[in-house]
């Protein structure tokens, strides 16, 4: 297994190198097209060896496969992102932004191999294209009163194993099953909603609603 | 969570994190008392990277006993909170935590703590100073 995992390494960081430059606003869509594909296929090649590894019982080595899964994840959400924003389709884009920066969060959360791949800039980065690119959003949030929940590590009721929410285990990052529950129906505007993408989309003037990433109309208000 | 505020039973409600602070405490070896008997008191959940805490109280006679519960209880959360953050920018690492202490004449004192995870550390003093208020 070492004799792969060293293969497997080397072709990562080659495939890596290869397709960051295209990380860029400026680099043509056809190139960053083609980025997505190459880093799509690598991470296949990750999956699969993160489950070779998890068969082995290899827990560092696989928390950090799936970390590395992430930071591919955040690659071609920010790809996908420069490809819209050139298609003019900026919703998709902000939401592909907001993809990028969730996967690269859980790549933090799984493991500090990220840092290898300068993650901590890699997040300045995602941040500043969030200030320069799009006009301030405002967000929203839901609050659910939960009376049962089930870990998505052992499918026991949540609480009653040993796993945390936001830990990984085994290649996996623990998160809650919600499964009884009750909406509250409470929208509340938040600074830091667990979702970007949970945001204020339109906004009613002169009596026409505009979308907030284009103030194009997007239909006549019904005030 | 809304200990103070509930009007009855019926409308009490733990934080989101209860359970994940129930488990940390567990593996810490912190045996925790909930206040009910089964598990009747659902979760308020809200979707936000702020992490807001349940209300951890700490018995008088806790404190006089064991006095190093303190300090391992908010270790435990804050060794946890370190991980969770990973990922979100330092200016937005926001943990929101309640704390009542019973003082030595049986009194109640809370407090709010808001702020950065390394804020949490202080903590402990503040207990055992409210702990020993009369």
């Amino acid at each position: 297994m070492s004799g792969k995992l060293t293969t497997f390494n080397k072709v990562f960081n080659n495939i890596v190198q290869n397709n960051v430059k295209f990380l860029y606003f400026t680099r043509a869509i056809e190139f960053q097209k083609q980025a997505v594909a190459d880093f799509e296929s690598l991470l296949k090649k990750t999956s699969y060896m993160k489950k070779a590894l998890i068969k082995q019982k290899q827990e560092k080595l696989s928390n950090e496969l799936l970390s590395l899964e992430n930071l591919l994840s955040a690659y071609i959400s920010e790809l996908q992102m420069y490809v819209y924003l050139k298609e003019d389709d900026m919703n998709r884009a902000w939401g592909s932004l907001v993809d990028a920066q969730f996967a690269l969060r859980t790549a933090f959360q799984a493991d500090d191999i990220v840092l290898k791949y300068r993650g901590e800039e890699y997040w300045q980065k995602l941040e500043l294209i969030e200030k320069s690119f799009f006009p301030h959003q405002t967000f929203d949030s839901i609050e659910a009163k939960v009376e049962s929940s089930i870990c998505s590590i052992c499918r026991s009721e949540y609480g009653t194993c040993d796993h945390v929410v936001g830990k990984p285990y085994m290649g996996e990052i623990c998160y809650r099953e919600l499964k009884k529950m009750e909406f509250k129906g409470l929208s509340i505007l938040v600074k830091t909603p667990a979702s970007k993408h949970n945001r204020i989309t339109q906004i009613s003037d002169n009596g026409y609603m505009r979308d907030i990433l284009t103030w194009r109309i997007a239909k006549a208000s019904k005030d | 969570m809304n200990i103070i505020s509930a009007k009855s039973k019926k409308e009490l409600l733990y934080a989101g994190t209860a359970s994940t602070v129930r488990v940390l405490l567990k593996q810490a070896g912190i045996v925790e008392t909930p206040i009910e008997k089964n598990k009747e008191i659902p979760e308020l959940i809200l979707e936000s990277f702020d992490w807001v805490g349940p209300t951890v109280f700490f018995a008088s006679t806790l404190i006089t006993q064991n006095p190093d519960i303190v300090d391992k209880t908010i270790i435990a959360i804050s060794d946890y909170l370190q991980e969770w953050f990973k990922g979100i920018p330092k200016q937005e690492r926001n943990a929101q935590l309640d704390i009542v202490a019973e003082t030595k004449t049986g009194s109640y004192k809370g407090i709010h703590y808001e702020g950065d995870v390394e804020g949490l550390k202080q903590l402990p003093k503040i207990i055992r100073s409210l702990h020993d208020e009369r």
